[in-house]
C-alpha cells in the first residue's frame, strides 16, 4: 500500500495554513486605545483647521484695517451732516434761520464756522448742521464729477483700480490651498502611507473570488477633484446697521409739505448668481472660489430734499437726499411739486426739504469673488457640509431714482460709496448626487457685510444678508 | 468558512459566538465598539496565527496584530462587500508585516541559485508533527526567506508576485525560496529525528 507523501512545501500549508491561537488579553485593550487616539486625532486635525482658517481671517482683516482700501478724494470730516447735540423736530415753526456763513456760497468758509459752531453752545447747532451739509453736497458734487461718466454706473479711474482685487484673491486662493495642503498631509499620513503599499493581489489559497477592489462608491468620490458650480439665490437682505449721522436731516422739516412724517427705509429682497469652481484638497475639504453677481436694493419713502445748486454754484435742479447708505446725490430733478420743492425760497436758502408722496430707490450691484472652504461632514449619494468664506465685492453699479407718485422725477446715485468691500458667509452645503458627474446642491448661507458699504467714516452701513443657494455643481474626471 | 459574507452566519468552530458578518461589518463602518469587539473576537485567533508565521517572535506578531487591526477598523469602509471579508482582512496582516519588515531589513540580492534536493514526508511521519513545532521552525527563517516562503507555499503567491510586493527580482525570490527550503527542511528531519528511509529525496 502506498502512503500518501508530501514535500516541504505542502508540509507546512498543510499544518500551518490555518493555524489559530489566541493572542493576548491586553492586544484588544491596545487596538481599542489606538482607535480612540485616532479620533481624537481627527478631532485635533479639525480643530488645527479651524484655527488656520481662523488665524487667516484675522490676517487678512488686520491686512484690511492697515491698508484701508477707501476711495480716494473724499475728506470724511467734510462729508458729514454732523449734529452732536439734541436736536427735536420743530413742526410749528418749518423754516429755519439763514445760515449766514453759507449765503456767501464759500464752502472753505462753511467748514470753518462748523468747527466752530460746534464747540459753541447748543442754540447754534442746527445752523452748524446746515452748515456742515452744504460743504459736504459740494466735495460730494465734485467728486462725481470726477468719478461719473455714465449716468448710473461708477467706473474705475484706472486698470489697475479694477484689477487689484482679483490680484488680491488669486493670491487668497493660492495660500489657502497651500495651508489645507498641508493639513491635509498631515491628517492623512497615515491612510495614504497604507493605500499606496497595499498590494491589490489576492490570494489564491483563500478564495478564488477575493478580487478585492477598493470601494466603487468612494474612489469615483475621490477621482473628481476639481468641479464646476452654477448657483443661483434669491437674497433676503436686512437692513443693514447704521449707526451714522447722515439721516439727521430726518428731524428737520421744512418746505411745503403739511404733516413731517418720519423717513423710512426699506430694503428689497433681489437675487445672486454666479460659477464657482471648487478645488477637492482631500476627503473633506473643498476650496472654492469665482464669480458672483448681487445687489442692494432700498427704497426711502417720505425723503427729506437739499437743494445743492446754490451751494455749488451749479446751474439746474439738484438735489441732495440722506438715507441710511448714505446721501445720494440726484440730477436732473423734474417734476411739478419737485420743481416746487427745490425752487422754493426755503431751499434757495439751503434749507432741506420733507417731500410728500416721493419714494427714493437705491440699488448697489456688486461682483462678488467668493473664497470658500467646505467641510463635509457627510459625502455619499447625499451630502452635507459647513462652509464659509470671505468675499471680495466689487462695486459694478451705483443707482438712485427719484420717483413722486409713481413718475420718475430725478436720478442720480448714492455717494462715497466703497469700491471694494469685504463679506463673509457661513452656511450649511446640502447635496443630493443625480449622477456620478453632477450634483444637485441647496445651501442656506448667512452673509455679512464685514466693513462698511459707504466710505464715509460716520456711516456703518453694514447689511445681513440670508440666502438659499440653489446650485448644479459638475465634477471633472 | 470562507463563504461570500451578505447572507453569512459564521459560527466560530469553538462554538464560543455566532455572528452576522455583513450587518458587524456594517456596524463597524459606522464605528460600532460592539460590533468591533464581535469582529476582533471572531477574527483574532486566525489573524494572530498569520502574523505569527511572518514573525520572528510572539511580541512583534502582536505588534503586527494589533497594527493590522487598527487598519482593518478605519479601512473597512473601503472592504466594499466584494470578495471575501476573512481574505481582505489576512491581505492587511500580511501587508502589515511585509511593511513591517522593509523597514527593519534591508534586501541584499542574491541571484545564486543553489540546488534543492527536495525530500518527500510520509503521512504517518506528518501526523507526528505539531504545528507549533513547524511555526518555531519557521519563525527562526532569516526574515526574506520567512516571508518568501510564506508568500509562495502558504498564502500561493507567485514569484512574479513576490518579487513585485517585496520590491525584488524573480530571481531573488526563487534564491530565497530555495534556500528557506534547504533550512526548514533541515531543521524538520533534525527536529524530529527522522530517518532517511522515512523520506525520498528529489531534486526540485
Amino acid at each position: 500500500m502506498l502512503t500518501e507523501k508530501r514535500n516541504i512545501d505542502q508540509l507546512f500549508k498543510e499544518k500551518l495554513g490555518e493555524f489559530e491561537q489566541d493572542p493576548p488579553l491586553y492586544v484588544w485593550t491596545n487596538i481599542q486605545s489606538k482607535l480612540h487616539s485616532r479620533k481624537s486625532e481627527r478631532r485635533f486635525v479639525f480643530l488645527k483647521i479651524a484655527g488656520i482658517a481662523a488665524a487667516i481671517f484675522l490676517a487678512f482683516l488686520a491686512g484690511w484695517l492697515t491698508t484701508n482700501p477707501l476711495q480716494k478724494g473724499i475728506d470724511p470730516q467734510n462729508n458729514v451732516a454732523s449734529v452732536k447735540e439734541d436736536v427735536k423736530p420743530n413742526n410749528q415753526s418749518k423754516v429755519l434761520p439763514l445760515n449766514p456763513e453759507i449765503k456767501g456760497n464759500k464752502v472753505e468758509t462753511a467748514v470753518t464756522s462748523t468747527v466752530a459752531t460746534e464747540n459753541k453752545s447748543s442754540g447754534s447747532s442746527i445752523l452748524s448742521s446746515l452748515a456742515t451739509f452744504a460743504p459736504n453736497a459740494s466735495v460730494v458734487s465734485n467728486d462725481l464729477s470726477l468719478k461719473q461718466k455714465k449716468g448710473d454706473l461708477v467706473l474705475f479711474e484706472t486698470e489697475k483700480d479694477f484689477l487689484d482685487p482679483f490680484r488680491q484673491n488669486l493670491k487668497i486662493v493660492k495660500q489657502l490651498t497651500d495651508w489645507f495642503k498641508a493639513v491635509g498631509k498631515d491628517s492623512q499620513k497615515v491612510e495614504r502611507s497604507f493605500v499606496n503599499k497595499a498590494p491589490i493581489e489576492p490570494f489564491k489559497k483563500y478564495v478564488a473570488d477575493a478580487q478585492v477592489t477598493p470601494n466603487a462608491h468612494i474612489s469615483t468620490k475621490n477621482s473628481g477633484r476639481w468641479s464646476i458650480k452654477a448657483e443661483f439665490s434669491p437674497v433676503f437682505n436686512n437692513q443693514g446697521q447704521n449707526s451714522g449721522q447722515a439721516g439727521t436731516l430726518n428731524n428737520y422739516y421744512v418746505g411745503l409739505s403739511g404733516n413731517a412724517l418720519p423717513q423710512e427705509t426699506k430694503t428689497e429682497n433681489t437675487i445672486s448668481a454666479g460659477m464657482v469652481a471648487g478645488y477637492k484638497v482631500n476627503k473633506r475639504l473643498v476650496i472654492k472660489s469665482g464669480v458672483m453677481y448681487s445687489n442692494l436694493k432700498q427704497t426711502t419713502s417720505n425723503i427729506s430734499l437739499m437743494n445743492t445748486s446754490q451751494v455749488t454754484g451749479l446751474t439746474g435742479s439738484s438735489a441732495l437726499a440722506s438715507t441710511p447708505s448714505g446721501q445720494v446725490s440726484l440730477n436732473k430733478v423734474t417734476g411739478s411739486q419737485m420743481e416746487s420743492v427745490l425752487s422754493s425760497s426755503a431751499l434757495l436758502d439751503n434749507k432741506a426739504v420733507y417731500t410728500v408722496g416721493s419714494q427714493l430707490k437705491q440699488e448697489l450691484r456688486y461682483i462678488e469673488i467668493p473664497v470658500q472652504a467646505t467641510y463635509k461632514l457627510v459625502d455619499r449619494k447625499v451630502s452635507m457640509g459647513l462652509n464659509g468664506g470671505i468675499s471680495t465685492n466689487i462695486l459694478v453699479g451705483n443707482k438712485a431714482l427719484l420717483s413722486e407718485n409713481g413718475n420718475q422725477v430725478g436720478e442720480g446715485e448714492t455717494s462715497a460709496m466703497r469700491n471694494v468691500v469685504y463679506s463673509g458667509t457661513v452656511g450649511l452645503e446640502m447635496g443630493y448626487e443625480l449622477t456620478n458627474r453632477i450634483t444637485l446642491t441647496v445651501e442656506p448661507r448667512f452673509k455679512h457685510f464685514l466693513n462698511s458699504l459707504s466710505g464715509n467714516k460716520s456711516i456703518h452701513y453694514k447689511p445681513s444678508q440670508m440666502e438659499i443657494v440653489t446650485g448644479l455643481a459638475y465634477s471633472f474626471n | 468558512m470562507f463563504l461570500r459574507v451578505g447572507f453569512l452566519w459564521l459560527f466560530s468552530n469553538k462554538s464560543r459566538f455566532v455572528i452576522n458578518l455583513e450587518e458587524t461589518i456594517l456596524k463597524c463602518v459606522s464605528g460600532d465598539r460592539k460590533a468591533q469587539t464581535a469582529l476582533y473576537n471572531y477574527f483574532a485567533g486566525k489573524m494572530y496565527g498569520v502574523c505569527l508565521r511572518y514573525s520572528k517572535d510572539a511580541t512583534e506578531a502582536e505588534d503586527n496584530l494589533q497594527e493590522g487591526f487598527v487598519r482593518v477598523f478605519t479601512k473597512i469602509d473601503q472592504f466594499g462587500f466584494k470578495g471575501s471579508f476573512e481574505g481582505w482582512m489576512r491581505r492587511v496582516m500580511v501587508n502589515t508585516s511585509l511593511e513591517k519588515f522593509r523597514k527593519h531589513n534591508h534586501l541584499y540580492p542574491v541571484e545564486d541559485m543553489m540546488v534543492f534536493e527536495g525530500v518527500q514526508f510520509e503521512e504517518d511521519t506528518i501526523s507526528t508533527i505539531s504545528a507549533t513545532d513547524l511555526l518555531k521552525i519557521i519563525q527562526e527563517l532569516p526574515p526574506r526567506y520567512k516571508m518568501v516562503f510564506n508568500l509562495y507555499a502558504i498564502e500561493g503567491y507567485s514569484h512574479q508576485e513576490i518579487a513585485d510586493l517585496m520590491k525584488i527580482t524573480e530571481g531573488t525570490s526563487k534564491s530565497n525560496l530555495s534556500r528557506a527550503r534547504v533550512i526548514l527542511q533541515k531543521k524538520v528531519i533534525e527536529e524530529f529525528g527522522l530517518e532517511k528511509n522515512t523520506v525520498t529525496t528529489t531534486l526540485c
